[in-house]
């Protein structure tokens, strides 16, 4: 039977509903450019409508992230959903059906997906994309062509790889291996506009978080009010190397857009799909403060000139004292800046330096400060249990909470993200220097490599186990202050998961040790 | 229901003598093979099975003890065949379920050994016949076996912890880590 369609791709959960996947939009629009036919489907609002209302919702979406969670009620609910879903894809009719995952957390509904739709139709050819199989430790994507489920893979950002795919060249790096090519800032800079033409774009939005709606500071009406949000890209990579983080591997080279090409994309979004708050996909939205200040300037002049209220959020970085300054402040704000996502991840300096961020809490007293000023809020973000963490860093945390604890009340600090303690991931400065230092990593009874399951033996008594308890302690320790940590619930269950999953592992791991003492 | 199944083998010989061998599906011979000489074989077969349950059979004949080349009690060069992979509609089966499925020795000299039959072993020196059971629609099968085989550690079929309760649990657990390790 003749396809009717190049490539149908897919965005499946779990993925957040802050803003539209992009990634198959940006995919469907470099592909109807070069000529071929492409559709994508949004699964992740499919899904999380589908549920959200469920009463075991936390269940049904943390069974997403969470391999060893079996429940026959859930899985049944899930599978019945996820049959539906390749029914509706094979009707398509695609030569290629492409599935992106986002994170591992799509691990579990993505080869679901591809199950159910090998099982409607074996010979429909299935390709994997995404983060989620670039930048993993399990081998998750090779399994599962390995098993013959899906027909072949692209790893790395997809611009250039999935035009050369598209014609047949299955040798081009980054299909089927690990070896992919980064993307160009000449290709960055004329990527055509991502194409949502098949989303609902209004199913997005900060309505769906359930966490503005707590809120009630009538300063902050732009953020309690119901509205879409689009997605933006205005850089690939970071100027930073932190030490747990894998993006310069993927990006060994920041590259960033025009100032005044980023603004004018959000003005022209603005005005076609009559949208006013964007959401940056960027690792960091500041990391040239030359490009970052024409951006500001020209939308702030936009907000001003035409009453636009544009608004954005996005990953910022914070820097020492005074290389914000005042003034940069001032124009951020009127830019529109809401919601800022800032990496501080350790309370304590010493810890902060040795992951590579070279800013101290004197300094995010300032940066807070000015936000507070401004009326920008934060959503800061932490890292619990890092190898060299003593309980003289645990009290940091309690010190650091403490101090700042008033920007809870005016919600400078929107919320705090505290984690699930550290993973060691591949390709990250941490994956290679800790071991150096003597970090051992456990291994799981399969051989395979679990990111949480490390051990310390200069700083033995930071276990698994505990490193969960100072995770968990110290979220007490930050709501009773008046800090809000929405994901506190998933948190929560994610950890209580993984510790019953690998908590005997790694004891047999310390008793093999002691008897080998 | 129309099925595809491929089927890849090892094949051995010792110079002089090479594996015979058949592939059945329900009975019905689909292939056979006599003095098969290269050291690959891979076929795939496209068949028509109505729904519900049906067998592979791969069958190894002709071989005698005599074969098989030893030296200093090891077999140096044999006759033999070894399953490398089946596969339903490009999806492999796994393994553990191929390594579970048994081969009955028939046909064989050594009145000790005949028709007894032989697990985790997917190396057929022996005569005799691996038989594969399944059911059509075969990918919902093998899919269902895929998922029987694979190994959770500790799966979690309960998820109501509070977070007082999960931290006092840790609270004693991290005391008898640190009882028990930094006294050794």
């Amino acid at each position: 039977m003749e396809k009717k369609l190049n490539f149908l791709i897919c965005s499946v959960p779990r993925m957040a509903m802050y803003y539209p996947p992009p990634a198959p939009a940006f995919l469907k629009s470099i592909l109807l450019k070069a000529g071929h036919t492409c559709k994508t489907i949004d699964f992740v609002s499919d899904f999380f409508y589908s549920f959200q209302k469920h009463p075991r919702w936390t269940e049904i979406d943390n069974w997403n992230a969470l391999a060893n969670y079996q429940n026959k009620e859930i899985e049944t609910l899930i599978e019945e959903k996820v049959e539906d879903w390749a029914k509706k894809i094979l009707e398509y009719n695609a030569n290629w059906v492409g599935i992106s995952i986002f994170s591992y957390e799509s691990h579990r509904i993505g080869k679901l997906i591809v199950e159910k739709i090998k099982m409607l139709d074996p010979t429909q050819k299935i390709l994997m994309g995404g983060t989620g199989i670039t930048n993993v430790s399990e081998p998750y994507a090779e399994k599962l062509l390995e098993k013959g489920l899906i027909n072949a893979y692209i790893t790395g950002e997809g611009e250039e790889t999935i035009l050369e795919f598209a014609k047949n060249n299955f040798d081009f790096p980054g299909i089927n291996n690990k070896n992919f090519i980064n993307v160009s800032k000449k290709v960055l800079d004329n990527m055509p506009e991502a194409d949502y033409s098949d989303y609902n774009l209004k199913l997005y939005g900060k309505e769906n978080l359930g966490i503005y709606l707590r809120t009630s500071n009538h300063t902050l009406k732009d953020m309690t009010e119901t509205e879409n949000t689009m997605s933006i890209t205005g850089s690939k990579g970071c100027v930073r190397k932190c030490s747990y983080c894998d993006v310069p591997y993927v990006w060994p080279k920041f590259i960033h857009r025009s100032g005044d090409i980023v603004a004018n994309e959000i003005i022209e979004k603005s005005k076609k799909y009559g949208v006013r708050r964007f959401h940056f996909t960027d690792s960091l939205v500041n990391g040239s403060m030359k490009e970052f200040r024409i951006m500001c300037d020209i939308l702030a002049k936009h907000n001003v000139d035409n009453n636009a209220n544009i608004v954005w959020n996005g990953q910022f970085i914070f820097r020492p004292i005074k290389q914000h300054t005042p003034e940069d402040w001032e124009l951020i704000a009127r830019s529109g800046a809401s919601v800022l996502e800032v990496g501080i991840e350790s309370a304590s300096d010493e810890i902060r330096f040795q992951m590579g961020k070279k800013f101290t809490n004197d300094d995010v007293a300032y940066e807070l400060e000015q936000c507070s000023k401004h009326k920008i809020t934060t959503w800061p973000l932490f890292i619990i249990g890092y190898p060299t963490e003593t309980e003289k860093h645990v009290n940091e945390y309690k010190k650091f909470f403490e101090r700042f604890h008033p920007y809870a009340y005016d919600k400078t600090i929107l919320n705090l993200e505290l984690g699930g303690t550290l993973r060691i991931q591949p390709n990250t400065p941490d994956y290679t220097n800790l071991p150096k230092m003597g970090v051992e990593f456990i291994p799981m009874p399969n051989g395979a490599r679990e990111d949480m399951l490390w051990w310390n033996p200069a700083n033995p008594t930071l276990t698994l186990s505990e490193r969960i308890r100072r995770r968990l302690m110290l979220g007490k320790v930050a709501k009773n202050l008046g800090y809000s940590i929405p994901s506190e619930e998933k948190d929560l269950k994610f950890l209580w998961s993984k510790w019953n999953q690998l908590k005997d592992i790694e004891k047999e791991f310390l008793d093999a040790r002691k008897n080998k003492n | 229901m129309q099925e595809k199944i491929k089927i890849k083998l090892n094949c051995y010989n010792n110079g002089k003598n090479f594996p015979c061998f058949r592939i059945l599906s329900d009975e019905k011979i689909l292939t056979e093979e006599y003095n098969y000489t290269a050291s690959h074989y891979e076929k795939t077969f496209q068949l028509e099975l109505s729904e519900g349950k049906h067998t592979i059979v791969i069958e190894h004949f002709n071989k005698y003890p005599k074969h098989s080349l030893v030296k200093e009690s090891k077999i140096i060069k044999d006759v033999a065949i070894e399953l490398i992979e089946l596969c339903f509609h490009e999806i492999k089966c796994s393994s553990l379920e191929l390594y579970n499925c048994n081969f009955y020795i028939e046909n064989w000299p050594d009145k000790k050994i005949n028709n007894s039959v032989i697990t985790n072993s997917l190396y057929f020196g022996y005569n005799g016949r691996f038989v594969y059971p399944f059911k059509s629609p075969s990918i919902k099968y093998i899919l269902g076996e895929m998922k029987k085989y694979q190994v959770e550690n500790s799966e979690l079929d309960d998820f109501k912890i509070s977070e007082d309760e999960f931290i006092s649990k840790l609270d004693h657990h991290t005391e008898l880590e640190k009882k028990y390790y930094n006294n050794s």
